[in-house]
């Protein structure tokens, strides 16, 4: 399970482009084939999930870029980074 | 006159060509205020088209950088086209990672055509590709093969070809398609590229972040337009040209490309084809290589016109072919060799290897006699002057 403490990184079996400016990006999980589109935010948040960030982390930074988000945002991106590794599209960092 | 009129339903062709010019113009266009696209549109024909032509992804581009009203489903039908298409490329980069990396350890050198090198100078992820094309020595093929062959790529049963072999490994994504290039000249065409040359001006750089070779940039863009013929003047292939002339203008040696085509026996091809980029869809052009592509005399005329409306027919929708199957065979720097063409056109290799020498023999010379109408037009109409660039700069 993911809590604000868990850390969690890119898997290397996804390649990722971005679409430009505002534009979010697309993820290809290479075993399986399946693609998956990010909007902005997600794009955001996809690169910020290097290994050394906490949950908790990245949502602080996504709020410091995105100052109008709103309270839930935490929950938001915990929701996110869950869809994503239910996708194997994320890896936890083991601690 | 009725009180009830319908207002006319543009055509999707007319609306890609304000799409692409809008999208692919640049600034330039944008601020002459020359493009305004229209709003009575017939969504599922501009869908279909897009489709066919295979610039659905960059259709999209177009569409989001339009102040167009596009219908929700329409917008979606779209995006979920560039996104399989950037899926397609992610996927092409990471087996062309690991095919240069066998050919490095191996030593053998490779130079990257086509495909994400073309990509790279021009459209970006939102080109689709459905392969990979490698130029390697003829002497390295049997070593290239023993490496593709230990990763998991079978040889296609296509008839054997005398300047490439085609591969297929399976991938999640559908069946990985390799064509593994030792020369370039399709022997049954009249083109002539010059491979030692290709070689010889071959830079290094980076495909997406992927170290490459590939071909110098005039080098690149004549070989994507000698694949017009092939490829019965693709839109998706002006396409590509136009955004490698637009992006690379200033770097190209327009007058040295001319002279380079011509070298290769591809002089016609490459002066048409700048010449309806030009004046079809305003590809910025300098003048002077407009002028310097325009036809001269009466067959060069029939020529000219051959290849805009091979390009026009396909942006119309439903979909007529009249000239698209005979156009690849007129694009001849010396007409003479014609007939040669013609015939090895109707009996030679290519095509299907599931179909019968005699089934296709009969569909191609069909193909053709479809053809002869259309092609009597062009003749009769090319009795009087081409078209001239809407700005006046070249053309006639």
């Amino acid at each position: 399970m993911i809590d604000e403490t868990t850390r969690i990184r890119r898997s290397a079996e996804v390649a990722a482009h971005g679409l430009g400016a505002g534009e979010g990006g697309v993820l290809l999980h290479l075993k399986s084939g399946q693609y998956h589109g990010l909007d902005s935010v997600g794009w955001t948040i996809w690169n910020l999930l290097d290994g050394t960030r906490t949950t908790g982390e990245v949502a602080e930074e996504l709020r410091g870029r995105f100052p109008d988000a709103p309270a839930h945002l935490p929950s938001d991106v915990g929701t996110f980074l869950s869809d994503l590794l239910a996708r194997s599209l994320v890896e936890i960092v083991s601690p | 006159m009725s009180p009830l009129q319908d207002s006319p339903t543009v055509r999707p062709g007319t609306l890609i060509g304000l799409l692409l010019r809008n999208g692919l113009g640049g600034p330039a266009a944008i601020k002459r205020g020359r493009v305004t696209v229209p709003e009575d549109v017939d969504w599922a024909a501009l869908c279909a088209v897009s489709h066919r032509c295979r610039i659905a992804p960059v259709i999209y581009q177009c569409l989001r950088g339009s102040s167009l009203p596009v219908p929700p489903g329409v917008a979606a039908w779209f995006r979920a086209q560039y996104y399989e298409a950037v899926a397609r490329h992610l996927a092409s980069l990471n087996e062309l990672r690991e095919l240069l990396g066998w050919f490095s350890e191996a030593g053998i050198p490779a130079v990257v055509l086509k495909g994400p090198a073309l990509a790279q100078l021009g459209l970006g992820a939102a080109r689709i590709a459905h392969d990979l094309d490698v130029l390697i020595h003829h002497e390295d093929l049997r070593r290239a093969d023993a490496i593709l062959v230990r990763h998991q790529y079978d040889a296609m049963p296509d008839p054997p070809h005398d300047f490439h072999r085609r591969y297929g490994r399976p991938a999640p994504w559908g069946m990985r398609v390799l064509e593994v290039h030792f020369d370039i000249t399709d022997r049954p065409r009249p083109y002539r590229p010059d491979i030692a040359d290709i070689w010889e001006r071959s830079v290094v750089t980076t495909v997406f972040e992927v170290p490459a070779r590939v071909p110098e940039l005039g080098d690149h863009f004549l070989l994507t337009l000698m694949q017009l013929p092939h490829h019965h003047w693709a839109v998706r292939l002006i396409v590509d040209a136009w955004q490698v002339a637009r992006r690379w203008s200033t770097a190209i040696d327009w007058m040295g490309l001319l002279s380079r085509a011509a070298g290769w026996e591809m002089g016609v091809l490459t002066r048409s084809a700048l010449h309806t980029m030009g004046t079809m869809f305003d590809v910025p052009i300098p003048a002077a290589v407009m002028a310097a592509s325009s036809p001269s005399g009466y067959l060069e005329r029939v020529q000219w016109r051959i290849a805009r409306e091979a390009v026009a027919e396909q942006l119309e929708y439903p979909f007529r072919p009249r000239l698209t199957w005979a156009a690849p065979f007129v694009m001849l720097d010396h007409p003479g060799g014609l007939p040669a063409v013609l015939i090895k056109r109707t009996l030679g290799a290519g095509g299907s290897p599931l179909e019968s020498a005699a089934r296709k023999t009969t569909r191609r010379t069909a193909a053709t006699m479809a053809a002869l109408p259309a092609l009597g037009k062009v003749f009769l109409a090319s009795l009087s002057p081409g078209p001239r660039r809407q700005d006046g700069r070249g053309g006639r």
